[in-house]
């Protein structure tokens, strides 16, 4: 067992959950008026893995909820306190796995570990001083069973006077608690860092000129080309119209070399369908009015995972808001 | 989200059922949809016992239709599949006996362990309280467990213990070659069909519409077809995506 293994089979046999949950900033002083990057980190045991927010077979994907200190919360606009509630939008997750299980269950998944990085925004009037923050997680962790659990951390952040640079606060840090903090905070830099650059990568024109990606939308049909790759897939959010088949259709994966002669094609095409009697039934989880054609009205979006002829996995994030929608390189 | 009359391609429908093909594979464009024509009859119910014989025609490829027939399944508009299973008292159920014309029947997929199934039979009676609500008036219940051995929820003693401990008042079927589950594509506890007197499938998907494993939803997507279908009216949501476990399938 490399030391490694040794540290995390130790981590994971004090626990009394599944999953270790632990919650860091990436700051140890903020500015009133600035933005506190809080990180949030789930690291699962061997095989175990959480959901991500995408239209999922099974599972439910992490949940929480930031508590403010009273001062602080007293200077939180009525209309922004619901981001405090953990809201993150989809595409701000780090690109899940597709994991299909022994039931022929497709979901979008996270093994090892999960790094999400919510940002607070911190009051222009707050008084400087040390806030301690509260974020209460919860989140359904599945290997063959499925177990939900819970946990709670803490995150100290020291708020600087409006007039105090940080300049004059990192030289006040000689101390061992500032040390420690100082520690604390460039490790939750780097995970931001790292979860960040896991997001998927936005289809723009020029982003799917270099990847060579198409995606079409015509009526209830979606397409996705990929001029090259090994294998292609495509995890729809919970907030993307809903998709018959995604066991069949939502990956292909070209055969083995020398397989037959259509093995030499380097690209790959997913054929899928908009499933219109669940877009209907999700109606009131899609925002879409009685009065009109979800599959018309609804948008397409989500990841677009492509392993390229190197065995490199990209991801990307598509939306194709309209039904008749192209996201083509440009000509 | 598995949908699962799609997977049936358009091409083939095998249900497969007691090891053994009942339903023959369609070759061209039939869609499930389609066997809306092919109503099994209460004089004769497509047979699920292993000893039914395979007809001739459907042995061609037939490594491949079972393999498709894997994974697809029913849903609504498709007629059910008639299965005959024990519950946990030892009786065996045929529902083909159930579905007698004059009853509408609830199908559950079940995991006595899975934290979505414990969320609406322990936490909450949305189960129990369904039940009750619809038992005189011409609806039948029944829980399918196709839980293989050794996997969580499985085994007639943990049945029959949640029979007791969740006071379920309809049969809890043990499914465990998962042969029932496949030919219906469950996927996942809980999961529903909700089969119409004349035999076809008129809702399949979730119990509600809250998604998490402890909150309860808004709508109730069963009960709410129950009182269309008893009025007489078309159900308005004939399909939500299913939540929960999955179903804890034999491996491969």
């Amino acid at each position: 067992m490399t030391t490694r293994a040794k540290q995390a089979a130790a981590l994971f046999a004090a626990s009394k959950t599944k999953v270790q949950f632990e919650a860091l900033a990436t700051q140890t002083a903020v500015r009133p008026g600035g933005t506190l990057e809080l990180v949030l980190r789930f690291r699962m045991p061997a095989k175990w893995h959480i959901y991500w927010r995408g239209f999922n077979d099974t599972g439910l994907p992490p949940t929480w909820t930031v508590s403010l200190p009273k001062a602080w919360a007293a200077l939180v606009p009525e209309a922004s306190k619901g981001k405090l509630a953990g809201a993150l939008e989809p595409e701000l997750w780090p690109a899940p796995t597709r994991y299909v299980s022994s039931a022929d269950t497709v979901d979008a998944a996270y093994f090892d570990e999960l790094v999400l990085v919510h940002s607070v925004a911190v009051p222009a009037g707050l008084a400087a001083g040390e806030y301690a923050l509260t974020i209460d997680a919860g989140w359904l962790v599945c290997d063959d069973a499925c177990i939900p659990e819970d946990g709670s951390a803490e995150v100290r952040v020291h708020v600087l006077a409006a007039e105090e640079s940080a300049k004059e606060r990192e030289g006040e840090q000689g101390g061992d608690a500032g040390h420690a903090r100082g520690r604390a905070s460039e490790v939750a830099a780097q995970l931001a860092s790292r979860s960040i650059s896991l997001r998927p990568v936005v289809l723009g024109p020029q982003v799917q000129e270099a990847a060579g990606i198409v995606a079409r939308r015509v009526g209830s049909e979606v397409s996705i080309e990929v001029r090259s790759a090994r294998s292609l897939a495509f995890l729809p959010s919970d907030a993307s119209l809903p998709f018959a088949d995604l066991l069949g259709t939502g990956e292909v994966k070209r055969e083995a070399v020398g397989s037959d002669a259509g093995a030499s094609e380097p690209g790959l095409k997913l054929s899928l369908q908009i499933d219109a009697d669940l877009a209907n039934g999700m109606r009131a989880q899609l925002g879409i009015a009685e009065s009109v054609d979800p599959v018309q009205q609804g948008k397409v979006e989500g990841v677009v995972q492509v392993v390229g002829e190197d065995g490199v996995r990209k991801s990307y994030w598509l939306s194709l808001p309209a039904a008749a929608s192209e996201v083509a390189p440009a000509r | 989200m598995c949908t699962l009359l799609c997977r049936s391609g358009g091409k083939m429908l095998a249900l497969v059922a007691g090891g053994v093909i009942v339903a023959a594979a369609l070759a061209g464009t039939l869609t499930g949809r389609a066997f809306a024509d092919d109503k099994p009859t209460q004089a004769k119910p497509a047979e699920t016992k292993p000893a039914a014989e395979k007809p001739k025609d459907e042995k061609k490829d037939e490594k491949k239709e079972e393999k498709k027939a894997e994974s697809s399944g029913l849903t609504t508009g498709d007629t059910y599949a008639n299965f005959t299973l024990k519950d946990t008292a030892g009786n065996d159920v045929q529902l083909s006996t159930l579905v007698d014309g004059n009853t509408i029947v609830v199908l559950e997929w079940f995991n006595p362990d899975c934290p979505f199934v414990v969320k609406h039979h322990k936490n909450n009676t949305t189960f129990k309280d369904l039940f009750e609500k619809y038992k005189d008036k011409g609806v039948k219940f029944v829980a399918i467990n196709s839980g293989a051995k050794g996997e969580q929820g499985h085994g007639l003693e943990r049945n029959q213990r949640a029979v007791t401990d969740y006071s379920i008042g309809y049969p809890v079927l043990i499914d465990e070659s998962g042969t029932v589950g496949k030919t219906y594509g469950a996927k996942r506890t809980p999961e529903m069909f909700i089969i119409a007197k004349d035999g076809t499938i008129a809702y399949h998907g979730a119990i509600d519409d809250n998604r998490s494993a402890d909150t309860l939803g808004k709508v109730n997507y069963v009960s709410k077809a129950l009182d269309e279908m008893l009025k007489g009216e078309t159900v308005s949501t004939n399909k939500t995506p299913a939540y929960g476990c999955s179903v804890k399938y034999k491996k491969d």
